[in-house]
């Protein structure tokens, strides 16, 4: 009973394991195949472009009404407390670090896995179900330089535009709202926040949209591959590429986060 | 075909690119902003201690920011190093002999990391000197020979001490009879007041003293009525003497009016005597609402001065302010508004 027990672990532990190492194959044969892009750009091209139309641009709406309600939160939130302990000041900082170095990129990398993430692993596992991925394979078309490489290049380069959307709306969200509530002139508003911007806020905030982009972008189309034959593996997979998006996005925020203050 | 698919590649060119001049108008402003561009020229100086000292501290002149710190270590001889730049706009003020100081408050008022330039027309020092500061015997020398350009300390606990001087200084000119001060109007008012009250007690002590003489008089004809009276009353005495053809009546219907002058003319002081204790009393009746109304200004006074004294015992500084007083007003107005 034991034994069997431990045998069971050991084979589950061991074919996590090889998954492991299987996404990391598919991950590095991405980053192989991304800078082919370059070579065949008639092909990928227009690929890459559409996915930002779809990832990014139609995703527009929807962040800069997030980031808008986030700042306003903030702005009415800190107006309301910091003064009290005489700190009405930090507001700016606590805006940059709220808004332009946490809450942007996470929420955006949200904002996506659960808008293009479930789309893009559906979208290649109904190819997977219907047998198009082997017909690329069969006419020698590489699926991963077709079809992957256009998605990550458009998923990564979406995240990091809609960050940079939503920090600009976040920012002046809350000017408005300060308008409504405390009116100070824009220029010592935009000086203010000038101020309490460092370089490494931008820094960070770029970096982490890079690699939220890229966790959610491989994620996608590792899980949408990795439907074998039938269409109701789809939406179990879908489920789990944005699970494992989330989780992934969380972790990398950690671990970046960490890194910035070490 | 949807007009976003027809036109995807200028869409999202124009999606990407305002989103490039977005981060990079950001980018610049922040970075003009925080002087990313700008030259800073390096310097240092060795404090006694690091107390007080951090990296990243603005270095101001006569208030405004100039530069900061920037690294901030310990010698081998235990020394405390500080690297800091001085902004490209204000390295002309980096003249031979500058110092730099820390200075403190222990209200926690003020304070920070202070630059004093030479006080020469001399070409700034060149970048990485060493700048001394007040913690060093070299700095403070310089400061003693006048080379610094370093203002007087107008902190707050010499504004604090100030005003309490000024305020013992009041006190005292008031105590000596100086009227220039509030206190000391206050004082010479209260004089005025009770030499007034003076004025009229004296005048109510001549009334008075008229009335005791008018009612010595009164004393003494009510006697003399009281014994007329006696005399009317004794069927023997006065009565026989009066029928008496020898008596004082014959005497006085026929002394050719001798007696009857003396009688009118007894009446006419009498009649006077009157008439000037009516006036005395028309006079004690007119000053009264003035006596009173000066005793009442003089109470008022008064109680100023009282809460001048209690405000000064319990000085804001000291104590706790002027103790809140609930205003009674008097039913009685002040000779002013008398009509007179």
């Amino acid at each position: 009973m034991a034994v069997a027990a431990l045998e069971r672990i050991g084979r589950d532990l061991r074919a996590r394991v090889r998954k492991l190492f299987y996404a990391t194959g598919f991950f590095l044969q991405v980053l192989r195949h991304t800078p082919g892009v370059a070579r065949q750009p008639h092909v990928s091209l227009k690929g890459i472009v559409l996915q930002i139309l779809f990832t990014g641009y139609e995703a527009f709406g929807i962040v800069a009404l997030v980031s808008l309600s986030i700042g306003a939160i903030i702005i009415i939130q800190g107006i309301a407390l910091l003064p009290r302990f005489g700190q009405g000041e930090l507001v700016y900082s606590i805006l940059i670090i709220v808004i332009v170095r946490e809450l942007g990129p996470i929420l955006t990398a949200f904002i996506i896995t659960a808008r293009s993430g479930t789309a893009i692993a559906t979208e290649l596992g109904s190819m997977v179900v219907s047998h198009e991925v082997e017909a690329y394979v069969a006419v020698g078309v590489n699926p991963i330089s077709y079809l992957v490489v256009p998605r990550f290049i458009g998923v990564t380069v979406s995240v990091v535009v809609l960050t940079i959307y939503f920090s600009i709306f976040g920012l002046f969200g809350s000017y408005l709202v300060t308008q409504l509530i405390e009116p100070i002139p824009l220029r010592d508003y935009t000086q203010n926040l000038l101020s309490a911007l460092q370089l490494v806020d931008i820094v960070s905030t770029f970096f982490k949209s890079i690699v939220f982009g890229i966790v959610i972008s491989v994620v996608a189309t590792f899980e949408g591959f990795a439907v074998e034959r039938s269409s109701t593996e789809i939406p179990q997979r879908v489920i789990r590429a944005v699970s494992r998006g989330f989780v992934l996005c969380f972790v990398a925020n950690a671990i970046i986060t960490l890194i910035y203050y070490l | 075909m949807k007009f976003r698919i027809r036109y995807a590649d200028q869409v999202v060119g124009l999606f990407v690119i305002l989103a490039g001049v977005g981060a990079a108008a950001v980018l610049v402003l922040a970075g003009v902003n925080q002087r990313w561009f700008a030259r800073d020229y390096a310097f240092v100086s060795r404090f006694g201690s690091a107390n007080g000292l951090s990296v990243g501290m603005p270095i101001t002149l006569k208030g405004f920011e100039i530069g900061r710190t920037s690294s901030l270590s310990l010698n081998a001889d235990n020394s405390v190093e500080l690297g800091f730049v001085v902004f490209d706009t204000f390295y002309d003020k980096v003249k031979p002999h500058s110092v730099l100081e820390l200075a403190s408050n222990p209200l926690g008022l003020g304070g920070g990391l202070q630059f004093h330039p030479g006080r020469n027309d001399l070409q700034p020092v060149a970048e990485g000197a060493f700048i001394p500061s007040l913690d060093s015997a070299a700095g403070r020398e310089l400061v003693v020979r006048g080379a610094v350009d370093r203002p007087a300390q107008d902190n707050q606990i010499n504004d604090i001490l100030d005003s309490v001087g000024s305020l013992v200084a009041g006190l005292d000119a008031a105590v000596k009879g100086d009227p220039s001060g509030p206190l000391g109007r206050t004082f010479v008012e209260l004089a005025n007041v009770v030499g007034e009250v003076q004025v009229v007690l004296t005048s109510v002590d001549l009334a008075v003293a008229q009335i005791q003489e008018v009612a010595v008089n009164l004393t003494a004809a009510s006697d003399n009525i009281a014994a007329t009276t006696e005399e009317l009353r004794d069927p023997t005495g006065l009565v026989p003497r009066l029928l008496d053809p020898q008596g004082s009546i014959a005497t006085f219907l026929d002394d050719d009016n001798l007696l009857f002058d003396q009688v009118d003319s007894a009446l006419v002081e009498v009649n006077e005597i009157i008439d000037q204790l009516g006036e005395v009393a028309d006079f004690v009746s007119d000053q009264t609402p003035q006596i009173t109304g000066l005793i009442e200004e003089g109470r008022n006074t008064l109680s100023v001065g009282q809460d001048v004294l209690e405000g000064l015992s319990n000085n804001p500084l000291l104590r706790g302010g002027i103790t809140r007083e609930v205003a009674q007003p008097t039913t009685v107005q002040g000779f002013r508004d008398e009509d007179f």
